[in-house]
């Protein structure tokens, strides 16, 4: 059993890029949907502006 | 072809899906990572199987229900089929990337390698590279209706080309891992997968629904500029 | 109906082959880039005999993907002046047509690539394909088929699109790595001799995977044409 303790920190290192992956992701929809709700909110005001 | 008609999201139920994933998926890690003992043989890196099969599940997925969806949207011509299939195709990248990832990390220890030419782990890369075609083709077509008809394509022959992928290198590398599926994990280690499964698909299920839902509000955010665009060049 | 399918990919076929006769620059600058690419593969794998002819497989059949990507590019260029592929859709009768037209230059313009190309390789990369040169022939044109079958279908789907001649190998490339894989093995064993009997397998391989990708791009491409 010699490569039992060096495996620890790969697997600590899988469970923290899992969460850090997860969390990312979701933060990144939530700034994509502000955005996108954002330029939903002033789109009307804009277009109208132009004609 | 419009698609001003959906109904308006509703975020309080999204938030009470999301509070409830983020439940499961740290009660499944915790399980994971203490309740169990470690395995006999490969020690305390098997820990990963709990987080790699699941994502691994849901690269599959993911790309089956692009399938579906592209096979829905070339049928019916209804622009929704084409946003839940690009949100499966954005989730899936995410989620094959991770299994790949976690993959690697898991194959150094024990074999010795970041890297295998295993049927599997190579057509998991083969996989991604095709589903990321499908995304980068997306951000290059300007309509939105040649857009979805030329991904749904995309996504119907990259789905037709996986099996086949992985028998050519399944049958170029003749000694291979036999898969990792359920029934070579057993009793209390068993338990922990499927509740680390079940919490995974219902992170894919709360995914979804947030992806779509942006997938809809960029589409009207598009539509908007498409229309204002129209309107300066006329 | 069906003459009329028939009739229509010949005179396409014929149409393109009358294009590239007259401007046969083209076609000389493909075979002269094959073969650089043959001398690049020589400067970074070094000058020793054993090594190149056996990695000969698959050096030649890198050489064929990466000129044939440069003539897929071409593929439905030659429409684009005058509203070439307009016109070829307006005319009555299957749009399938166009595809097989286009599917049937690809193909005769890479085996017309590959006879002057197979005996440069022979000699750059000390190959011998004499012995099995009917087995050897028979990998090759399973292969070139399967290639064009695919890389002419997303040559039709990546020619409108931004940037098309990254698109293309981005696309094309992970979609065929069953041919790539039997093209070469079965190339590889062909040249070196098989002493397991394992070509049969590729072969089959090759087969079925040109049997169900012309089925499905011929089934779909009507709808990448689509307006």
């Amino acid at each position: 059993m010699e490569g039992q303790p060096a495996g620890t920190p790969f697997m600590v290192a899988g469970y923290l890029i899992t969460w850090a992956v997860l969390a990312w992701y979701v933060w990144r929809l939530n700034r994509r949907s502000a955005v996108a709700r954002r330029a939903l909110e002033s789109a009307p005001a804009t277009s109208q502006t132009d004609e | 072809m419009t698609i001003t008609d959906l109904p308006q999201s509703n975020p309080g139920r999204a938030r009470l899906l999301g509070a409830a994933t983020l439940l499961l998926v740290a009660a499944g890690s915790a399980a994971g990572l203490f309740m169990v003992p470690a395995d006999a043989l490969q020690g305390e890196v098997q820990r990963l199987l709990y987080v790699h099969v699941p994502a691994a599940w849901l690269a599959m997925l993911s790309f089956f229900v692009v399938f579906v969806m592209s096979v829905l949207y070339l049928i019916q011509r209804d622009p929704r089929w084409d946003l839940l299939a690009v949100s499966a195709a954005e989730i899936g990248v995410v989620f094959t990337s991770l299994a790949l990832v976690l993959g690697s990390l898991w194959g150094k220890p024990t074999w010795g390698v970041w890297w295998t030419w295993d049927p599997r782990l190579t057509t998991t890369a083969i996989m991604l590279m095709i589903y990321v075609g499908y995304l980068v083709v997306r951000s290059f077509a300007e309509d939105p209706e040649k857009r979805a008809r030329w991904s749904a394509i995309i996504g119907i022959v990259g789905f037709v080309d996986v099996p086949i992928v992985y028998l050519s290198v399944l049958w170029w590398r003749t000694l291979h891992q036999p898969p990792s599926s359920p029934r070579s994990v057993a009793g209390e280690f068993l338990y922990v997968l499927l509740l680390n499964l079940a919490a995974f698909t219902l992170l894919y299920v709360y995914l979804m629904v947030r992806r779509y839902r942006l997938a809809v509000a960029a589409r009207h955010v598009e539509e908007l500029r498409l229309t204002r665009d129209d309107g300066r060049i006329t | 109906m069906k003459s009329s399918l028939a009739l229509r990919t010949w005179a396409i076929l014929w149409k393109d082959l009358l294009i590239e006769l007259r401007t046969k620059q083209s076609f000389s600058a493909m075979v002269f880039f094959a073969a650089l690419v043959l001398f690049l593969f020589g400067f970074a794998i070094g000058p020793d005999a054993a090594t190149l002819s056996r990695l000969g497989g698959g050096l030649l059949w890198i050489a064929i993907a990466f000129t044939g990507m440069l003539s897929l590019g071409r593929t439905f260029q030659s429409e684009e002046v005058a509203g070439g592929l307009d016109g070829l859709r307006m005319y009555p009768g299957e749009i399938r047509a166009i595809y097989l037209g286009k599917l049937l230059t690809n193909f005769s313009m890479l085996v017309v690539l590959e006879v002057v190309l197979v005996p440069v390789a022979a000699v750059l990369l000390q190959l011998e394909p004499w012995d099995r040169f009917p087995l050897f022939v028979g990998i090759t044109l399973l292969g070139t088929f399967g290639f064009s079958v695919v890389g002419t279908f997303y040559a039709s789907l990546t020619q409108h699109l931004r940037a098309r001649e990254l698109m293309l190998p981005l696309l094309l490339f992970p979609a065929l790595v069953p041919v790539f894989l039997g093209a070469v093995n079965g190339t590889t064993l062909a040249l070196a001799g098989d002493p397991l009997d394992r070509i049969g397998g590729w072969i089959r391989l090759l087969i079925a995977f040109d049997i169900i990708f012309f089925v499905v791009c011929v089934w779909i491409f009507p709808l990448v044409l689509e307006e």
